[in-house]
């Protein structure tokens, strides 16, 4: 387990009391609590140096320059990508997804694969390319406990498949996609492979060589960086012949004026994907953040999270009035628990009163992942209540939120 | 040394003189998170500040507020959002489905005391408070 005091003391949020009570924050899927050191590191830019990177000759710019230059550095590392370039700054997931959706060379008659299980972000980017170019998109369904079948995926994905999207770890169920095994299908067949990294890069290892997959969209601020920064991991190759999607200032290596026409030559990644001027604090947050989480160690935040999962949902599985979603076997989980409750109608209700009560903080609503609550026959005015868990979270939150569960089904049974 | 500081309410009216004391950033506070986006209904009486019509209230609340006093007995959380996503309530409610942003708003409208929730069985129950 990791040293929870030392941890914790690195979140200064944790020292708050909200109604007299300590704040149990278990809603890290959605934004993940900032570390001093990714403050400090802003900070810094903002004080120090705030200049314009790659742009300023002076030493402000300088400095500027080489502290964005070295966050990519720290990213790439993060993910074990083989170049820096394969890392492009975005504002988040949903860009980075975006970009490859657009961007990517397709066929006339490909087929793009995605899941009922994606986050809207995973989904929707890519039922637009289809739309645009007349392509067809085909739909694997998710199984009740939010794992897939591979035979699903080795039937779904032919010759004519030439891009596939999956959520390598759902926001929802927090279950772990066999990626490994979908990118062997998909290269073997000839289709390129996104993984929505979003809610999978913040809490387990994450190695993009190993992996061999072709794209990679990662939050920044899932995983104790910044908002308004993501990043998106391309093979150098492949993000080399993709088009641009915004153009501008910081793209283009010349833009010349020759008989009466404007004529651009743009740079080469990562360059040709960052359009305009950059979030260099974000930036350099972000590499800051990645470098905090490597100091821990990803092994180790992934073995403490499931530990706290195990408790909790050893509790919650033991009530009647609960329905949990998803597998509830830890070993193929991120760290939360998505369930929803017979004694209260909506979702809503739970985190009000967990959050009122306790100062306990979850998620709940449809999670932007329409699909997968229609599938399991839940309304979005109902909706499900979502628990995760990170680094930062200790028993003594588990046993508060299981302590809150518990008060109110007996206020509502 | 004193600094005032126009605070522009929401929509630009009526800007709030606050005080600030020089060197003006060290007492400088962008925002109070903790207060909820209209003020509580004790400073407004307490100000003389009337908020008597819809138009002062964000398009979430004067959702939620319409639905409640619409409705001839309490409201479920769900009930409200359900109501919320009908032709009927079209112009006015306007959030995703699954409806986060009028919860938001119906537990402001609590906060400042125009409605009122209790829970029960099921969950809890919404309906405007008694004089409004």
């Amino acid at each position: 387990m990791i040293s929870m005091l030392e941890v914790r003391d690195d979140f200064p949020v944790l020292n708050r009391k909200i109604n007299g009570r300590p704040l149990v924050y278990l809603d890290s899927a959605c934004m993940a609590l900032k570390p001093r050191q990714v403050v400090a590191a802003m900070n810094e830019y903002y004080e120090q140096y705030p200049a314009c990177g790659g742009r300023s000759i002076h030493k402000l710019g300088e400095e500027a320059s080489n502290a964005y230059t070295a966050s990519r550095e720290k990213f790439a590392r993060f993910l074990n990508a083989t170049e820096i370039e394969e890392c492009i700054w975005t504002r988040n997931a949903t860009e980075s997804l975006n970009i490859v959706a657009a961007c990517v060379d397709l066929p006339k008659d490909a087929k793009i694969v995605t899941s009922t299980l994606e986050h809207h972000s995973g989904s929707l980017p890519f039922v637009e390319r289809a739309r645009r170019d007349g392509l067809k998109i085909e739909v694997v369904k998710a199984k009740q406990d939010g794992t897939f079948d591979i035979e699903d995926w080795k039937q779904v994905i032919d010759r004519k498949t030439k891009l596939v999207s999956i959520v390598h770890s759902s926001n929802v169920t927090g279950t772990v996609a066999p990626l490994g095994e979908i990118i062997e299908i998909a290269h073997d067949r000839g289709a390129l492979v996104m993984s929505d990294d979003a809610q999978y890069a913040p809490h387990h290892p994450l190695d993009v060589q190993e992996s061999d997959v072709d794209f990679s969209a990662i939050s920044v601020h899932k995983m104790c960086g910044p908002t308004g920064m993501g990043v998106l991991y391309g093979k150098l190759d492949l993000l080399k012949s993709m088009d641009m999607f915004l153009v501008g200032g910081d793209t283009v290596s010349d833009v010349r004026y020759e008989n009466g026409k404007i004529i651009p030559e743009y740079l080469p990644p990562p360059e040709k994907f960052e359009a305009g001027l950059q979030n260099y604090a974000g930036a350099i947050g972000a590499g800051a953040a990645a470098e905090y989480l490597t100091g821990i160690g990803m092994g180790e935040i992934e073995k403490h999270e499931r530990a706290l999962l195990n408790i909790a949902l050893k509790d919650l599985k033991n009530s009647k009035h609960i329905r949990i979603l998803g597998t509830d076997d830890i070993d193929m989980k991120t760290g939360l628990v998505t369930f929803s409750l017979d004694t209260v109608e909506a979702a809503h209700d739970v985190a009000a009163f967990l959050n009122d009560e306790y100062s306990v903080m979850v998620r709940s609503g449809w999670h932007c992942a329409g699909p997968f609550h229609y599938q399991m026959g839940i309304k979005p005015s109902v909706g499900t209540v979502r628990a995760s868990f990170y680094l930062y979270n200790n028993t003594d939150d588990v046993k508060t939120f299981l302590e809150g569960m518990h008060a109110l089904i007996e206020a509502t049974s | 040394m004193i600094h005032l500081y126009l605070c522009p309410t929401k929509g630009g009216k009526s800007p709030i003189e606050v005080e600030r004391a020089a060197p003006y950033w060290n007492s400088f506070k962008p925002y109070d998170a903790s207060k909820p986006t209209h003020q509580s209904k004790a400073f407004l009486l307490a100000t003389g500040t009337q908020l008597n019509t819809m138009s002062d209230l964000s398009r979430n609340a004067q959702c939620v507020l319409k639905i409640l006093q619409n409705a001839t007995d309490p409201l479920t959380t769900a009930e409200i959002l359900e109501i919320a996503r009908s032709d009927e309530y079209g112009d006015i409610c306007q959030d995703c489905a699954g409806g986060d942003t009028f919860v938001i708003a119906a537990r402001q409208l609590v906060d400042v005391g125009f409605i009122t929730r209790k829970l029960g069985k099921g969950g809890y129950r919404w309906q405007m408070a008694r004089g409004e």
